[in-house]
């Protein structure tokens, strides 16, 4: 047995003792035996009866060329009715209210989504903007957010590079907190990508994120860092955004999870957050600012 | 809380003045109450003088002082389970009377040459239950194993945890929060078998007690209840043994004389065999994949009367639970052996010295050690090539402790004392061996100490009223952080009349460790670590109302009542935050570099509960057993569950009933039933499905940046997750749990030996109680279903005991 294969298999050894929540659940089982598999019926207790609820997803900024709201509906889960494919919802009423004036958006099929144009609606720093949403079948939901300021004081440098083949990049971000408001932000880095069959530029593509709240920091400026991981050995550039977020972008975002899974019996499934009246998902404010750091 | 300080300081001087201010005419009445042809001492006796309408219980060594003045009365000694016995004294100077009780066992008949004067109304202590361990013996078990902690559970106010669990939940109060003692020293994980057993027998214990409220101020350290347990001193005049076989385990217990009258000892063991039987049925299914798994307990004690001023004790408690896999595979050229094991274990020491410095005043120092371990072990080899892994975890005490009764007249009784202790968490420590790496170790270990200092009284006021006010300081050093906390403790009673009385009771508590518990089971990888200074000692005040009757509606149908009701207020209790787990703390991968610190991980918030219990003991005669009814709330609020918003515990038990029976139909044959009842356990349930998208996702795959950000193509499907909703966190309830156990004794009597036999039946009507649930889809309809899992349908039990 090769170095390699012998590798592997001491990782599958430290993935099976790091996976000791599954390890003891297993265990659990084996000691209660076959009567444990012999015990499993369905539920007798009353179900909780749900109806399907609006979800809705709105991200808004000023640098928005386009407003679009997605909303589709949620599955109660215990119906006769399959669950369905979460398809877009398309007759529903999408208004988005605030002090520049009222504007309903068109369902828009090529997006699967409820779009209008920022040159109609501006959306601006510092104004509260509510949306509702109304169904022809009576299901209606509300919501409100903020727009925070442009936070325009990101610097960013680059601060090493390790490896030959794969170089590890690492970029610290510099900017100033004003330190009367609480200030939630997320970092989001984009890279090129390259066409590997033409060689040359095509897209950028987010390769890293990182949500900060200003009260992890007592500092004035807030210095954070972000690693990654470059492949293709082709020098280019990375953008850094600097998105200022309102308190709802950040609830929703932080407890996201990266594998969702409700496996685990034992485990305390993970409640995520909304601040959809009436509803589920995310109506949310930011300001982006963004620095171009070449490598 | 200056303010408090001084009222605490001034009650506490009014004490000393009032005890020690009494004029010096009076003779002193005191001595040692023990059983009657054991020798063994008996705790919590009562000593009752009626034309005084006065009385004191012996201490836990069996050890009582009364002083008056010259005078001719009569003395009632009483104990449950024991005949009364009725003394004329004449004191006209210090007599030492020691008085060894008949138990009712021993007799051929009750005869009751004495009215038995134990009662409820007269004790000043409230939210106290004493179980005596011969009915714990009698009820109905699990298998037949007999367990301290799931009698425990029967009474009103305490909780079980999961089906077939021995966590206890006292109050609203976790498993953490019980200080579960055996003969002074920490028992940190009570539980065999993930918390199917527990590592009590009851064979080697003398006596149970376990206190839910209005702590008196010589127990500290945790919030919610005290479980003490005393283990036997030993037979002191004959040998004698107990041999126990049941379905999975067998036990041992001898005890007898070392020298006559003066020294004895106590050997008490289990140990189960379901490995040993399913090893060749396991084999023949898996071939050369080979599982197991064992437990043993181990109890023991010597002690030794250098003279009637002087004794010894040396005691000890060694537990361990094994899980072991090995396994053998040959794949070609390539052979693959593994061996991985799971072990836990306590491991308890006490050397004690009773020094009766006079008549008056008792002490006794202790030394204490208590240790818990929990270890992983892996080995592998493949061809040549071999890795190993040991992982373990724990927690080690080492104390010293002096503790003193005063008993300066009739109407007082203080109680001093100091204790110190010096912990050793260890988080993780980490060995690993691989034959192309050089070795790997790595270990956390905090020490802290914690010290305390207590002084109460128990003072009969007027005939009516009847206080124990006590205070206790408590300290905590761990790293550069130290915490002092006052915590002063009262409990009152007002007689009504003879048999009926008011009792109040407030304690304030401070808890300086945590547990970090995955699952609330009990299961061998709940951690203890230290408070520190980001996360704070758990803090609790409670205060306790109640009514006590003892009531009599005909000759020997006597009846204990009590109604209570509390109120407790908990903070900084711990809970893990969203998605994180406790197994992140240990440094798994062997880098010797832990990329969390539980400190990070864990999120404090506060408890609330209150609720009433109602309680209905008889505790003598041919029926005996008790009602217990429990009303209980237990609310959590924890700033980064729930959104902040308060939710019922999972424990949060709104009714629970639990009727215990046992009648002694004659000599030969007894019965004894359980009926349980409680509301399902509050969980979160998901309720139904919906998509997420990160706004992220915006930021892929886009053509020019600028209309990048807007122009998010997000139907996409692995730019979305589905995930459930719950609606609130713990807002759904199980089914309700019921129960009922049955047992039938046969004893027979012979001259040598009695020989006991005994059917059980566990969850007599098969009730299919819910563990937990789980949704099941049908990927063909696309429907999903709520299934419940049960653990233990109807499970008979036999056993035999031999007496000898």
């Amino acid at each position: 047995m090769d170095m390699e294969n012998l590798s592997i298999t001491k990782n599958t050894w430290r993935r099976s003792v790091r996976s000791f929540d599954s390890k003891i659940a297993w265990l659990l089982i084996t000691a209660c035996g076959f009567a444990l598999q012999a015990c499993k019926k369905d539920a007798t207790v009353k179900l909780p009866d749900v109806p399907s609820k609006l979800v809705i997803h709105s991200y808004i900024s000023p640098q928005d060329p386009v407003i679009k709201v997605q909303v589709n509906l949620s599955a109660p889960l215990y119906n006769k009715q399959p669950i369905n494919q979460f398809e877009p919802l398309q007759h529903a009423n999408v208004t988005i209210s605030s002090n520049l004036g009222s504007f309903v958006l068109p369902y828009d099929a090529d997006m699967g989504a409820y779009v209008i144009d920022s040159t109609r609606m501006k959306i601006r720093a510092g104004l509260s903007y509510s949306l509702s949403v109304f169904t022809p079948d009576g299901k209606s939901a509300t919501a409100s957010t903020s727009i925070p300021d442009a936070n325009r004081s990101l610097t960013c440098a680059l601060e090493s590079v390790s490896g030959t083949k794969h170089r590890y990049y690492t970029i610290r971000n510099t900017w100033h907190d004003p330190p009367t408001t609480t200030n939630f932000y997320r970092i989001l880095l984009q890279r090129t990508s390259y066409s590997l069959f033409r060689g040359d530029t095509i897209n950028r593509s987010y390769v890293s994120s990182q949500l900060i709240k200003d009260t992890d920091s007592q500092n004035e400026f807030i210095t954070q860092k972000n690693h990654f991981t470059i492949i293709d050995n082709l020098k280019d550039s990375v953008y850094v955004h600097l998105l200022h977020v309102s308190k709802e972008y950040f609830s929703f975002v932080e407890k996201l999870p990266e594998e969702y899974s409700s496996d685990n019996p034992f485990a305390e499934p993970l409640q995520i957050y909304s601040n959809i009246q009436g509803g589920f998902g995310i109506f949310a404010g930011y300001n982006d600012y963004w620095v171009k750091v070449a490598y | 809380m200056r303010s408090l300080k001084k009222n605490v300081l001034s009650i506490l001087i009014l004490i000393s003045i009032t005890a020690f201010s009494q004029n010096n005419t009076k003779h002193t009445l005191s001595g040692y109450v023990t059983e009657k042809g054991s020798g063994e001492s008996l705790p919590g006796v009562t000593i009752f003088i009626p034309s005084l309408n006065t009385g004191i219980t012996t201490n836990g060594y069996g050890f009582y002082s009364l002083s008056f003045p010259t005078d001719t009365f009569d003395l009632v000694i009483s104990y449950v389970g024991y005949k009364a016995q009725l003394f004329k004294i004449k004191l006209t100077s210090n007599v030492q009377l020691d008085i060894a009780l008949e138990n009712n066992s021993q007799l051929d008949e009750v005869v009751v040459s004495a009215k038995n004067e134990e009662r409820i109304s007269e004790d000043v202590q409230m939210s106290k239950i004493d179980l005596p361990v011969e009915q714990i013996k009698d009820l109905p078990a699990l298998l037949g194993e007999k367990d301290v902690l799931k009698a425990i559970q029967l009474l009103p106010g305490v909780q079980k945890g999961s089906e077939g669990s021995s966590g206890i939940y006292v109050r609203g109060g976790g498993p953490d929060q019980n200080l579960i003692i055996i003969d002074e020293a920490t028992v940190y994980n009570a539980s065999h078998l993930f918390g199917f057993f527990s590592l009590f027998n009851g064979d080697a214990l003398k006596s149970v007690e376990l206190t839910k409220g209005g702590f008196p101020a010589r127990y500290g350290g945790r919030l919610s209840s005290v479980i003490d347990m005393k283990m036997k001193d030993g037979d002191k005049e004959k040998m004698k043994s107990e041999i126990g076989i049941g379905l999975i385990s067998s036990r041992m217990t001898l005890e007898g004389p070392i020298k006559k009258n003066k020294a004895s000892f106590l050997v008490s063991g289990r140990r189960t065999y379901i490995d040993v039987i399913t090893r060749p049925f396991i084999k023949h299914l898996n071939g050369n994949n080979v599982p197991g798994y064992y437990f043993y307990d181990l109890n023991a004690k010597l002690n030794y009367t250098i003279n009637y001023r002087n004794k010894l004790y040396l005691s000890g408690y060694f537990g361990k639970d094994k899980f072991y896999q090995k396994s053998k595979v040959e794949l070609e050229n390539v052979t693959d052996k593994s061996e991985t094991n799971l072990n836990w274990g306590n491991a308890t020491g006490t050397f004690r010295w009773n020094h009766l410095i006079n008549e008056k005043t008792f002490a006794n120092v202790a030394v204490i050690f208590s240790d818990y371990k929990f270890g992983i072990g892996i080995k592998e080899e493949i061809n040549n090539d071999r890795f190993h892994l040991n992982y373990s975890s724990g927690i080690r005490d080492y104390s010293v402790k002096g503790d003193m009764d005063f008993f300066p007249n009739t109407n007082h009784s203080v109680k001093a004392g100091v204790v110190a202790t010096y912990h050793q968490f260890r988080p993780n420590a980490m060995v690993t061996k691989n034959s192309n790496e050089a070795d790997r170790k790595s270990k956390t270990q905090i020490d802290a100490i914690e010290t305390a200092a207590y002084i109460e009284d128990d003072w009969k006021i007027t005939p009516k009223w009847r206080v124990n006010a006590g205070f206790r300081l408590s300290n905590f050093n761990v790293r550069t952080t130290s915490y002092l906390n006052p915590e002063p403790r009262a409990s009152v009673r007002y007689a009504i009349t003879k048999t009926l009385s008011l009792k109040g009771s407030y304690a304030m508590m401070n808890q300086y460790l945590h547990l970090l518990s995955n699952s609330g089971f009990g299961l061998p990888t709940d951690l203890w670590v230290p408070a520190t200074n980001k996360v704070k000692p758990q803090k609790a005040q409670q205060i306790a109302l109640g009514i006590a009757k003892d009531l009599k509606i005909i000759a020997d149908l006597d009846f204990l009542v009590s109604l209570e009701g509390y109120y407790k207020k908990s903070r900084h209790v711990i809970g893990y935050k969203d998605g994180a787990s406790f197994l992140n703390v240990a440094d798994l991968d062997g880098t010797g570099v832990s990329s969390y610190s539980y400190e990070d991980i864990v999120t404090t918030g506060s408890a609330e509960s209150y609720g009433a219990e109602f309680f209905l003991q008889k505790k003598a005669g041919k029926l005996t057993g008790w009602f217990g009814y429990t009303l209980s709330w237990t609310w959590l609020t924890f700033e980064d569950l729930n959104f902040g918003k308060r939710f019922p515990a999972r424990y949060d038990r709104r009714h629970d009933i639990s009727v215990v029976g046992m009648y002694k139909l004659n000599d030969r044959i007894s019965l004894s039933a359980v009926w349980v009842y409680g509301t399902g356990n509050a969980i979160t349930l998901p309720t139904a499905s919906y998509q997420i998208i990160d706004h992220a996702a915006q930021y892929k795959w886009e053509d020019v940046p600028a209309k990048a950000i807007a122009n998010g193509y997000l139907s996409k499907e692995d730019e979305s997750t589905v995930v459930n909703d719950h609606g609130g966190k713990n807002s759904f309830r199980m089914a309700p749990y019921h129960r009922l156990d049955v047992s039938i004794q046969f004893h027979k009597k012979r001259k040598k030996y009695e020989r006991i036999f005994e059917l059980g039946l566990y969850n007599a009507y098969s009730r299919r109680n819910p563990f937990y649930y789980k949704t099941e889809t049908n990927h063909k309809t696309g429907t999903t279903k709520l299934k419940q899992i049960s653990l233990f349908p109807i499970i008979p039990s036999i056993s035999w005991t031999w007496k000898i």
